[in-house]
């Protein structure tokens, strides 16, 4: 079984991070293209960490006046001029409970900017306080931009509930198969699609075929245990039109 | 200096091993970007603190002006 993303998705996905991180175009980072995953991993880790050292008095200062402040006062002082890189280096200054107080605040568009631009743990940290309409509304937000980059984050640190009931406000069936090649801890997605309803999988598969996705949809199975393999044997026998690769993936008798 | 030296100088810490495989010419266009990076986020810092500011309720402006200057 995999347990990890193919190296040139994990690339990717790591060249996406390390642009969002120094703030420029992923195309001015062509020229890192030949380092491994763990070494743009290391290099973003660095990046991220001179950056947040370099102002981290400043920032410190800013969170703290902040906290004097009405949430909704400060959340819109911190929309208004801010912009999301630097709300985000603030949220990860800030207790869970005060940053989730201010995101009520926050135009949805905005957090989802901010998501995109906020570290894993910082995500992780934040999302356990957010209600699950605002996790809706952000993830409708980041699916409508294809950013399944950001969404990957998402898999790991919230709960398998929390996310199948998420996906249950998203009306692309398919971004789940997108999003799982990105998710680094793949381990979190067999118990995701377990919690999916049968006629969610259905038009899961129904999606794979539409928007041809086979080869993404080859990389989630194979994060799959022997029981949601059978599951969706079953349940793909329903839907017509399944490529031979996805068939042959899931065991499907021809 | 040397492209190692200078990346090594804009990230503050030794420049991870595979990365001096790129060579000189791109170790340096690397720390360029960690050096704009750098100076974009201090500059828009201190552009939100001193915009901000003026948005913070009247009471409370001179205790959060002392906390920031």
């Amino acid at each position: 079984m995999l347990t990890t993303p193919t190296d040139d998705v994990a690339r990717h996905a790591a060249l996406v991070k390390l642009a969002r991180v120094l703030e420029v175009d992923e195309s001015e980072l062509d020229f890192l293209e030949p380092l491994d995953v763990a070494t743009l991993h290391e290099l973003r880790e660095q990046c991220a960490a001179r950056l947040h050292e370099e102002d981290a008095e400043r920032l410190g200062a800013v969170a703290a006046a902040g906290r004097l402040l009405p949430a909704g006062v400060s959340a819109a002082i911190a929309q208004r001029f801010f912009g999301p890189s630097l709300v985000a280096r603030l949220v990860g200054l800030l207790e869970p409970e005060r940053a989730a107080q201010q995101a009520r605040h926050i135009d949805t568009k905005f957090m989802a900017d901010v998501a995109a631009r906020a570290d894993a743990h910082v995500i992780s940290a934040l999302s356990a306080h957010l209600s699950l309409t605002m996790l809706q509304d952000i993830t409708k937000v980041l699916v409508e931009r294809d950013d399944v980059v950001t969404l990957s984050l998402f898999v790991g640190p919230l709960p398998a509930e929390t996310i199948a009931a998420i996906l249950e406000a998203v009306d692309d069936h398919a971004a789940v198969v997108r999003i799982a090649q990105y998710v680094e801890q793949s381990e979190a997605l067999d118990p995701i699609v377990s919690l999916l309803p049968d006629h969610r999988v259905k038009q899961l598969l129904g999606a794979v075929r539409d928007q041809a996705l086979s080869d993404e949809a080859v990389h989630l199975f194979a994060q799959l245990g022997d029981t949601q393999t059978s599951r969706l044997r079953r349940l793909a026998t329903d839907v017509e039109g399944l490529s031979p690769l996805v068939r042959s993936a899931l065991g499907v008798a021809d | 200096m040397s492209g190692t030296d200078e990346l090594a100088a804009a990230l503050g810490g030794p420049v991870p091993a595979g990365v001096e495989q790129l060579g000189d010419a791109a170790m340096l266009q690397l720390a360029s970007l960690v050096d704009g990076a750098q100076a974009r986020q201090s500059a828009q810092l201190e552009d939100a603190v001193r915009d901000g500011l003026g948005h913070v309720p009247r009471p409370l402006r001179l205790l959060v002006k002392k906390m920031l200057f």
